[in-house]
């Protein structure tokens, strides 16, 4: 009974992490959530059980986070996905100031102080443009694998633009250029840099602190990185796996809160 | 207690074609904001006030742009489906470009007579007396020639008595609400002060009564809960008082054009009507859409959240009233330099998922609580 768990139900992912008492990272999964966000929940939690080798009743306390966090059957409670990716972030990296998350279907940025409390955020939510979904639809609409756009994009021979914001007429655009015969390469670049205009935008909204963070699924593309660490004009750290940081951040918080 | 609140809001064509019949008045729709319902119960009228539904948009996007705010899209809506018969004219203000041009688009598609009360942009007190001379004799011959009825000094003051006496009742429940945070529910509240909209005036001063009535009885409940204070145009979507209900968060005050801005207004003065219509129209709260240059917003915002006692300010934006939209970023700067916590969630009146509004006041909650 000395383990703590967080699952983060989003709209693409479900995401578990188990810690232990120290704090220590005993397992984590991720799961495509599907069309069952309950089962989604359940299934990332004992697929990370199961790599830990143990059972739920190793568990003392489970916090949920995202937007199906009130679904989530095993959870005591819930937080926001703004706390817990501030709180997931500052575990990795103790002087951050600013985080970016840009999930599956809205993007975040937040302003963090202390202890990696949340100070201020602003988010994307009405719209897929800038988001993992824009970058799923023009995985789609190039034919090429979603974590192979990346290393395509930074291989990029020719400086094209997309200008359009919403996803939708964005996939015109792409498939416009498709059609002119444009390089895949230049087109999966153009696309990151879609992506970073936007989330400019938006961080400059809360202020961009020396220290930037990314989480969440986009920040697995490099390119997208890159490009937005330009924009922004500071290094923008991701960590290991960008994914399980709102999930850590709901177990950290089940650990917390286990004491009070 | 609130019961008879929910029933209207519930039920609001059937609220009004009930007490239209019993009135035997012609209903006139009164569009945002500050249109002096007194004048149309002096004329004779039955005033319903329109601050917007949440019909799914389509044919008004045929007259307005995506980009106007959701309270003209889904009024105009609306008159264009037909939801609308039982309004006989429409009474307008001159609050903001896009109500300014939505009586134009009514004057051109719909064969309802309309007035407006044109609000002067002018710096002094004469210049807006002298400009509103003109305005209110064509807004009270309008009145008259739609209900065939004259309005006399005797009807105005029984019409100002009684809108006076809904103001004053409603500020009763607003201090309650300030001083007992908890003992009502926030969605309570909003329904109580939306159910005012569609009711002849007589009825829900007397609702009202009742309610205040009961509420006396109880003390403040324990427990702390965090206080917020809202400040925005519209205080609909309705539903979303739910979540703040779910997380135990009190509204203890508010700064809604339909909330605070309009119950503050005391009871017009009808013995020089030009006087009392620049006083309704630009005291005491200040409004985004009134420019008073003596009426500054943010000393009264700030003054507002500590007579309160609110930990925080949470901005209401209703999609895309530009006049909100312009201020918003002064006010919460001028908010966070005072050391209160601010914030701003955008809303529509069409939504009907509230998973990333939820989300984003569960965020400024969890910030506020440290």
């Amino acid at each position: 009974m000395s383990y703590y768990a967080g699952i983060d139900v989003g709209s693409l992912t479900a995401e578990a992490v188990l810690i232990d008492k120290d704090r220590n990272i005993a397992a984590y999964a991720i799961l495509p959530t599907g069309n069952n966000s309950q089962k989604a929940g359940t299934d990332a939690f004992r697929t990370a059980l199961g790599q830990a080798g143990l059972a739920e009743a190793d568990v003392s306390r489970v916090f949920s986070t995202g937007y199906s966090r009130a679904r989530v059957l095993q959870a005591e409670d819930s937080k926001t996905e703004i706390a817990c990716h501030a709180k997931g972030a500052f575990y990795f990296f103790p002087h951050v100031g600013t985080i970016i998350d840009i999930g599956g279907q809205d993007s975040k940025a937040i302003l963090v102080g202390k202890e990696g409390r949340v100070i201020n955020f602003a988010m994307n939510d009405k719209c897929a443009a800038g988001t993992g979904r824009f970058l799923e639809v023009m995985a789609g609409a190039l034919d090429v694998p979603l974590d192979k756009m990346d290393d395509l994009a930074l291989g990029s021979k020719e400086e094209l633009t997309i200008s359009s914001t919403c996803t939708v007429f964005a996939e015109s655009e792409v498939v416009s250029l498709i059609s002119q015969g444009k390089a895949p390469a230049d087109i999966c670049l153009a696309v990151s840099r879609a992506i970073a205009r936007r989330t400019a935008g938006l961080v400059t909204r809360v202020g961009v602190a020396d220290s930037l963070v990314m989480t969440g699924g986009v920040a697995k593309n490099r390119a997208v990185v890159k490009i937005l660490s330009k924009d922004v004009g500071h290094l923008i750290k991701v960590p290991k796996e960008p994914q399980i940081i709102g999930a850590l951040g709901a177990a950290l918080f089940a650990r917390e809160e286990n004491g009070r | 207690m609130f019961k008879p609140f929910h029933e209207v809001v519930s039920n609001v064509s059937k609220t009004i074609l009930k007490h239209e019949k019993e009135l035997g008045c012609p209903v006139i729709g009164v569009m945002p904001a500050y249109f002096p319902m007194e004048l149309i119960d002096a004329a004779g009228g039955y005033p319903v006030q329109l601050w917007g539904n949440n019909l799914p948009l389509g044919k008004s996007d045929a007259h307005l742009q995506t980009y106007c705010c959701s309270v003209a899209r889904s009024v105009l809506e609306l008159e264009l489906i037909g939801g609308a018969k039982m309004v006989k004219a429409y009474a307008f203000t001159s609050l903001c470009d896009t109500l300014i041009n939505l009586r134009e688009i009514y004057r051109r598609l719909f064969p309802k007579p309309t007035v407006e009360l044109s609000i002067p942009f002018t710096q002094t007190v004469e210049a807006r007396r002298t400009y509103l001379k003109s305005v209110i004799r064509s807004v009270v011959k309008g009145l008259e020639e739609i209900t065939g009825q004259r309005i006399t000094p005797d009807s105005l003051a029984e019409a100002a008595h009684l809108h006076g006496r809904t103001r004053a009742l409603q500020r009763k429940l607003y201090e309650i609400r300030r001083e007992k945070p908890g003992l009502m529910k926030n969605h309570d509240f909003y329904t109580a002060t939306k159910a005012g909209f569609f009711l002849p005036a007589a009825l829900y001063n007397e609702m009202l009564e009742d309610l205040l009535e009961g509420l006396d009885k109880f003390p403040a409940p324990e427990g702390k809960g965090l206080k917020l204070l809202l400040s925005g145009l519209v205080f609909d979507p309705i539903e979303i008082y739910k979540i703040f209900d779910e997380l135990g968060v009190h509204i203890v005050d508010d700064d809604f054009a339909n909330g605070w801005r309009t119950v503050s207004k005391e009871e017009l003065q009808v013995e020089n009507l030009v006087q009392g219509i620049t006083e309704f129209l630009f005291n005491p709260a200040p409004c985004c859409c009134v420019y008073n240059p003596d009426n500054d917003r943010h000393p009264y915002l700030v003054d507002k959240v500590k007579k309160a006692g609110a930990d925080g300010v949470l901005f209401w934006y209703t999609k895309f009233c530009e006049p909100d939209a312009f201020d918003r970023p002064q006010l919460i700067n001028r908010l966070k330099e005072m050391d209160i916590l601010a914030a701003s969630i955008e809303v529509e009146l069409s939504m009907t998922s509230f998973d990333a509004v939820k989300t984003r006041i569960s965020a400024f909650c969890e910030i506020a609580e440290g």
